[in-house]
């Protein structure tokens, strides 16, 4: 029987070709997105999970309070309270801390010669906690002596090729520095939240203090340094709700009653985030690297599951609008004896078998889509496919339950037929599933109204957000990493010819020196207070050092007073502020702030002019109260303005006046434009994606449509050819046929714009500065959807208009 | 055989009763050849199908091999009606993705006849309607009356003791139409109760008996052998 279930079944496919396509494409469609989207939040939520231990690792955070008013939130930490966490609660297994430490490494037999990032200071508990694995070295001992680091494979070919790297040094040039390899270790995954291409001994930079005349040892005492970013483990059994519920206590007990702290009114806590949640659910301030975004994922898993069920409601809808065709052939089997529950099991099987056919083509499609499909999400190893057994179980589990649930339905419409009214005379459907189809189709539209909006509001808020005045210019501006390696008394003498003899040549119109560029995040922060009044309180400004060129050359506006100048022998004790700032600090208007003097630390300085704020960093972020100071031999970043002139023929004369007075250091540069508009690549990746989904979304909905319209079509033959005898015109009968469903997709129209508001107006406030939801947006959706139904139901309704009537009516 | 006694059959529309059929009596020994005429909606069809199964009446008692059908269990009706109904219509009604020899197969499927003896009995009846060269064939590239042939045989393959023809010859011309007769005499012959619903004289004429509908009432037969014309 099921064989000749399954002859009938795959003849059924090929007879009916248009529908079968229709069918198949629409599911395939699905599936394929739905396995790609899988395969991408499969993939995003395994960050961090590489052991069993690391579930009991979480990570702290700092936030902080300044008049009771939450200030910041940090992803780094001081260095004292891992120790002191471990000493107070014994829930506290052990703890490692990482601070950043770039480094530029040579290798001096070979002269190779590079600039690092993503190297770390660590404890030596961070190998067994980051899960690094050591090919070479010992776990217990390699992080434990000074001047000891271990690298990772790639980072060990790149310097020593295919020698053995233990044991060998690792200098750094220009500095009587070197490092000894104490351990090779496995490239760090990519699915970590954590970008590691070297660790340094902890006791490195504990010596390295020393060494500079700190006496407190304030990489293990200090409760005020925070750029550490520290982890936990906990002891078996515990979980981190236990700790969290602790740790006001201890934030009052170790830096809340500090007398600074309480005398301007500083609050801090500490909160605590599970390892493998940092990639998804982290979004503070100085992260490790770039983060995910859980709620963007949380998205995307949606839509995979909408766009599948959109598919399978094309499914249903296509399927009964069949079940015309398929009435005769129901009745003349139960006239031949067929029971219900065999006609069923039939139209189960070939449902079955249409989902199997479709399941067969996404699979193709998907791993051949795989790698692009990665590579647009912006992973970087895009060929590599991941999808955890769970979402696999997930994937099989909702294709069993849609194949059977879609096929379900049909197959009970179907197969409920009386053979009476089948093969006798004229067949009318009941228009008992038809209220369950135009609630379907509400459905699809609704959603795609929604999809539309969002496509359009995700690309106004990314192009808003590039064409934003910005506040300066950073057009044609080449920047280049700083000089590391010269001493800081040889440095000026060293700088001022490099830059002297850069401005002589043609092409460059400025070379402007600061602490940190445009794009950057500011990690120099400090307490600044009014000296008048006598009782304010300190706020936190972010500090960005430049020399007398750098205002002038970004165009930054400044709106009272002047930059620094020459000319004044004391503008080293002076700053200017942003308008944020001023306001933070209390101050009316620039025009009060002027003039004013500050306290920093232990100097007094003098606001000589305010700038109008500039967008530091991208307008998902607000602008932080800024404070700007003298610093002429700031030597993180050399800004170079570039006429429009022969730009590659430039960047090698820069290299070879580089190379000339920075021998030691490499030469590395970016353009500064390109690397401010990377802050919105997540968002463009987001707005293509959407834009994919959206289209594809759409596309299912009307092949949907159109089945539905051709099966309301057939259904309305005879009323057509009636009414083309009583002389309707064919304008007449394509409205008539198109009005029932425009007024389906209205009310879909309807239902999805509050929803669609409140979704796309969560969306937004992640941003910074934002567009504000116009209705507008709405009207083009509406219009787009409807102009859609409506093309896709013309091409049968039109064909019917101008169908000949006497074919219609003529009844045997 | 069977019997019908005070059988109606009405719809309800609106506030008035449409009667279809009016108390009808009517019993059927075996191996007769009954020919139902009658105008259009005088419920020729509606008859034939409540003793086909396929229609409920709305009042009245119908016995089918001395067992009462009305109040039967929809799946013992069931096993009733594969057992001893054959249906040949108008259309044919043959399913069009199958082929001579599976529309012909599929009532044994449904009987839940094994593989080896399906074949067996296709084979024979194949054979005995002369359709062995169409089997493979799909019914759109058969004629009318060899589609009705293929009906006919697909109605007869479980070896039914009554055989329902709702209008067989209504779409055919008159020379497919006298041999689907012919086929229906000699099928009466070898002891097969046929129920034909027909609108022509001729055909009525190979019947034993020939019943006359009118507004859903059974005519008494008059001596003069009055001519409803339809």
């Amino acid at each position: 029987m099921i064989s000749n279930y399954f002859k009938l079944a795959v003849r059924n496919l090929f007879k009916r070709k248009g529908y079968s396509v229709l069918n198949i494409l629409g599911l395939a469609i699905g599936m394929t997105c739905c396995l790609l989207i899988f395969q991408y939040v499969s993939y995003e939520k395994s960050y961090d999970q590489f052991s069993e231990k690391q579930k009991q690792i979480v990570r702290l955070r700092l936030d902080s309070y300044q008049q009771g008013v939450l200030a910041w939130q940090s992803a780094v930490v001081y260095p004292a309270i891992g120790p002191t966490l471990k000493k107070d609660y014994p829930e506290v297994e052990d703890f490692c801390r990482l601070l950043p430490n770039n480094l530029i490494l040579t290798n001096t037999k070979t002269n190779v010669k590079f600039r690092e990032t993503q190297g770390y200071f660590a404890d030596p508990s961070a190998i067994k906690m980051l899960g690094v694995q050591l090919l070479n070295g010992d776990p217990d001992k390699a992080l434990n002596e000074p001047d000891n680091m271990i690298i990772s494979e790639t980072m060990s070919k790149k310097y020593f090729g295919n020698a053995e790297a233990m044991g060998k040094q690792l200098r750094i040039p220009g500095r009587d520095r070197s490092y000894q390899v104490s351990g090779v270790f496995k490239d760090h995954p990519h699915n970590s939240h954590l970008r590691i291409n070297y660790l340094c001994s902890y006791a490195t930079l504990v010596s390295q203090l020393k060494a500079n005349g700190d006496t407190s040892n304030r990489a293990e005492t200090s409760f005020g340094w925070y750029d550490f970013y520290t982890y936990l483990q906990l002891k078996p059994g515990i979980e981190g709700k236990e700790l969290a519920s602790k740790l006001p206590a201890f934030c009052d007990r170790y830096m809340n009653n500090d007398e600074r702290n309480k005398a301007n009114n500083l609050k801090y806590t500490l909160s605590l985030i599970p390892l493998s949640d940092i990639h998804l659910y982290s979004n503070y301030k100085y992260e490790a690297g770039v983060n995910g975004n859980g709620r963007a994922v949380r998205f995307m898993f949606l839509i995979g599951f909408i766009i599948m069920a959109i598919a399978w409601v094309n499914y249903i809808n296509l399927s009964t609008a069949r079940s015309v065709e398929r009435g005769k052939e129901v009745g003349v089997r139960k006239v031949l004896g067929a029971g219900k529950a065999q006609l069923i099991r039939q139209f189960l099987l070939e449902s079955l078998l249409l989902n199997l056919v479709a399941l067969l083509i996404a699979c193709c499609a998907f791993y051949m889509l795989v790698p692009t499909f990665n590579s647009l999400m912006g992973r970087e190893e895009p060929a590599r496919f991941a999808m955890s057994n769970a979402y696999l179980v997930l994937f099989t589990g909702l294709f069993a339950a849609g194949t059977l649930l879609s096929g379900l339905y049909p197959a009970f419409v179907i197969s409920g037929y009386k053979p009476v009214s089948v093969l006798k005379g004229a067949f009318k459907n009941t228009s008992k599933g038809l209220l369950l189809r135009k609630g379907l189709i509400i459905g699809q539209f609704g959603i795609s109204v929604l999809l539309i909006a969002g496509t359009i509001i995700v690309f106004r808020q990314v192009n808003f957000m590039r064409h934003q005045d910005l506040g300066f210019n950073i057009n044609q501006t080449l920047v280049l990493d700083g000089s590391e390696t010269v001493s800081d008394s040889a440095y000026m003498n060293t700088y001022q010819p490099f830059k002297e003899e850069l401005l002589k040549q043609t092409g460059i119109q400025g070379v402007a020196a600061s602490t940190n560029v445009p794009g950057q995040e500011i990690f120099w922060t400090t307490g600044i207070k009014r000296m008048n009044p006598a009782n304010a309180e300190s706020v936190i400004l972010h500090h960005l050092g430049v020399d007398y060129d750098f205002i002038p050359q970004f165009q930054v506006k400044m709106i009272a007073g002047r930059n620094f100048s020459k000319d004044f022998s004391t503008d080293e004790n002076a700053a200017i502020l942003n308008e944020t700032a001023v306001s933070a600090l209390g101050f009316k208007d620039p025009a009060e702030a002027m003039g004013q003097k500050l306290i920093r630390r232990r100097d007094t300085i003098t606001i000589i002019g305010i700038v109008q704020s500039f967008h530091h960093q991208g307008l998902q972020k607000a602008i932080d109260p800024q404070v700007i100071l003298l610093v002429p031999d700031s030597r993180n970043s050399y800004s170079i303005k570039l006429s429009s002139a022969d730009i590659p023929k430039t960047i090698a004369t820069v290299q070879n006046i580089w190379n000339k007075y920075f021998p030691d250091d490499p030469f590395n540069y970016f353009f500064l434009d390109d690397f401010y508009n990377q802050q919105y690549k997540a968002d463009q990746r987001f707005g293509k994606v959407f834009t994919l989904f959206a289209m594809l979304a759409i596309l299912i909905g009307c092949l949907g449509l159109l089945g539905l319209s051709s099966y309301n079509i057939l259904q309305r033959t005879k009323e057509i050819g009636i009414r083309k005898v009583l002389g309707a015109s064919t304008q007449k009968v394509v409205y008539i046929l198109a009005k029932d469903f425009l007024v389906v997709v209205l009310i879909a129209f309807v239902v999805a714009v509050p929803f669609t508001w409140w979704l796309m107006h969560n969306w937004l406030h992640e941003f910074a500065y934002r567009i504000n939801i116009d209705w507008w947006i709405f009207l083009i959706a509406g219009a787009i959807s409807i102009a859609i139904a409506l093309i896709t139901i013309s091409f049968q309704a039109i064909k019917a208009a101008i169908a000949n009537p006497v074919k219609s009516l003529r009844t045997e | 055989m069977l019997e019908l006694k005070g059988i109606y059959k009405w719809f309800n529309t609106g506030n008035n009763r449409t009667f279809i059929l009016k108390d009808i009596d009517l019993s059927v020994a075996e191996g007769e050849f009954i020919s139902i005429m009658g105008p259009s909606g005088s419920g020729k069809s509606t008859l034939l199908n409540i003793i086909g199964m396929l229609d409920e009446p709305s009042e009245g008692k119908y016995t089918f091999m001395r067992e009462d059908v009305l109040k039967m269990k929809e799946k013992q009706r069931s096993a009733l009606y594969k057992q001893y109904i054959g249906f040949v219509f108008q259309a044919y009604h043959l399913i069009d993705e199958l082929t001579v020899y599976e529309n012909i197969e599929t009532p044994l499927i449904y009987q839940n006849i094994k593989t080896p003896e399906r074949k067996a009995m296709v084979g024979d009846i194949l054979d005995r309607f002369n359709i062995v060269g169409k089997k493979d064939l799909f019914p759109t590239q058969l004629s009318g009356g060899q589609q009705q042939l293929v009906g006919i045989a697909r109605a007869l393959i479980a070896k039914p003791k009554l055989l329902l023809a709702d209008e067989p010859t209504g779409n055919l011309n008159s020379k497919q139409g006298e041999e689907i007769m012919s086929w229906f005499s000699e099928l009466n012959k070898e002891g097969v109760a046929i129920i034909q619903v027909t609108h022509s004289e001729k055909n009525a004429g190979y019947g034993t008996r020939i019943i006359n509908l009118l507004d859903g009432m059974i005519v008494p037969p008059s001596p003069k052998g009055e001519k409803q014309l339809t």
